[in-house]
């Protein structure tokens, strides 16, 4: 991972400009574009199976859930509005969706439900909201006191439970717990303070 | 509809990071479709989690992997084995109904459930009354129409409801129009990742 210098601090490199995931993935959405999943495909792919490794999925399950990620955002892509979420958040909770889903199937493996894809909200300030949050988050995540971090990633990249947290650190559960609070608390207020 | 009732915010936590049991997070993504208010902390979650994710380390797919994606492009979608966090629920296609006790219907929702989960909607009239009961594990409702009281408490359309394991709770119908409600059960078996969240209502 590069590394960028401000001032004193050593921060990590942002992740690509949201405007570039968003337009591929308008892309695939307007005329199928290849090239452009293509490109998708090269960045997210291997985040999706480092994330699903992460979460404690087997290497082959890994495997086939992040190529069915894939195939889910080509088939979703017209579903993908910029207002609701960055394609960093899209993809992310497709990927969450697969693997629970992926635990769904270890018992039932017939479903009676019909699946309209639907949801549209009307939300004109939420783009410049996302937007900003989507810029501000990672230096808001190096920001957080070390506890506070370790706990968050535990959460949201290994999928650990806020027991499960206390178990592997060997803290007390209410540890966890209030420092999970108090980090979505600080990235909400740090992104609220530079709104 | 504007719900009054919310998941709590380790409820939404637990449903953002994917440790929500899949019965649990169908019902609680039901919700969220329909409440501005907790669809903001969700995504405010979403948000963080997309950052994480893009910040993982990358892991390379087997060497083939784009070839084999690219060729299943434009072939068919493959056939839904489950139901998925996007999913909406339509009391006239699920089914069997099935008599659940005195004016009430249940009828199962069978993809939506993980091991050990229980999902299912529940409908009844005015009057139509659950006695009162616990849990041996914890319980999420979502009122989808009309409205029901517990413990002097009025649920209505979109209000979510928890109840714990100790919890005994009874509810009666109070609405004139039928009240139809989602919901999700689950016993005692346990789930890697899932029930830690659950467990401090729970009591293990």
């Amino acid at each position: 991972m590069p590394l960028r210098r401000t001032g004193s601090r050593v921060v990590r490199a942002r992740p690509e400009p949201v405007e570039e995931p968003d337009r591929l993935i308008a892309a695939i959405a307007a005329s199928s574009d290849r090239d452009a999943f293509t490109r998708l495909f090269g960045h997210y792919a291997p985040r999706i199976k480092g994330y699903l490794l992460r979460m404690g999925c087997e290497a082959g399950l890994a495997e086939e859930l992040a190529q069915e990620v894939m195939l889910t955002i080509w088939r979703k892509a017209h579903l993908f509005d910029a207002s609701q979420a960055s394609a960093n958040a899209w993809i992310y909770a497709i990927a969450r969706n697969a693997r629970v889903d992926a635990f769904r199937r270890e018992r039932v493996r017939a479903s009676a439900v019909e699946s309209p894809d639907v949801t549209v909200r009307d939300d004109s300030d939420a783009r410049l909201w996302l937007a900003s949050v989507e810029m501000r988050l990672p230096d808001a995540l190096a920001e957080l006191p070390a506890d506070q971090a370790q706990a968050v990633k535990s959460a949201f990249l290994e999928g650990l439970s806020h027991n499960e947290i206390a178990t592997k650190y060997e803290l007390p559960i209410g540890t966890v717990k209030s420092r999970v609070r108090r980090a979505l608390l600080a990235l909400r207020r740090a992104l609220e303070r530079r709104r | 509809m504007t719900p009054r009732k919310h998941p709590s915010k380790a409820t939404l936590s637990a449903f953002a990071t994917g440790a929500l049991a899949p019965g649990a997070a169908f019902v609680a993504a039901a919700h969220v479709r329909h409440c501005e208010r907790c669809a903001r902390d969700v995504r405010l979650l979403e948000a963080v989690g997309g950052a994480l994710l893009d910040q993982c380390a990358p892991a390379p797919l087997q060497p083939d992997a784009l070839q084999a994606v690219l060729t299943r492009l434009d072939g068919p979608p493959p056939p839904r084995e489950t139901a998925g966090h996007e999913d909406v629920v339509d009391p006239r296609t699920a089914g069997p109904w099935r008599w659940a006790g005195p004016g009430l219907k249940r009828a199962t929702i069978a993809g939506a459930p993980g091991p050990g989960e229980c999902v299912y909607l529940l409908r009844g009239g005015r009057g139509a009354k659950v006695p009162r009961h616990g849990h041996r594990g914890p319980e999420q409702v979502l009122v989808l129409q009309g409205a029901f009281t517990a413990d002097g408490v009025v649920y209505a359309a979109g209000d979510f409801v928890e109840a714990d394991g100790r919890h005994q709770h009874g509810l009666e119908v109070v609405s004139d129009a039928e009240c139809v409600c989602l919901v999700a059960t689950r016993g005692r078996l346990r789930l890697h990742g899932a029930a830690g969240w659950l467990q401090p209502f729970i009591g293990l």
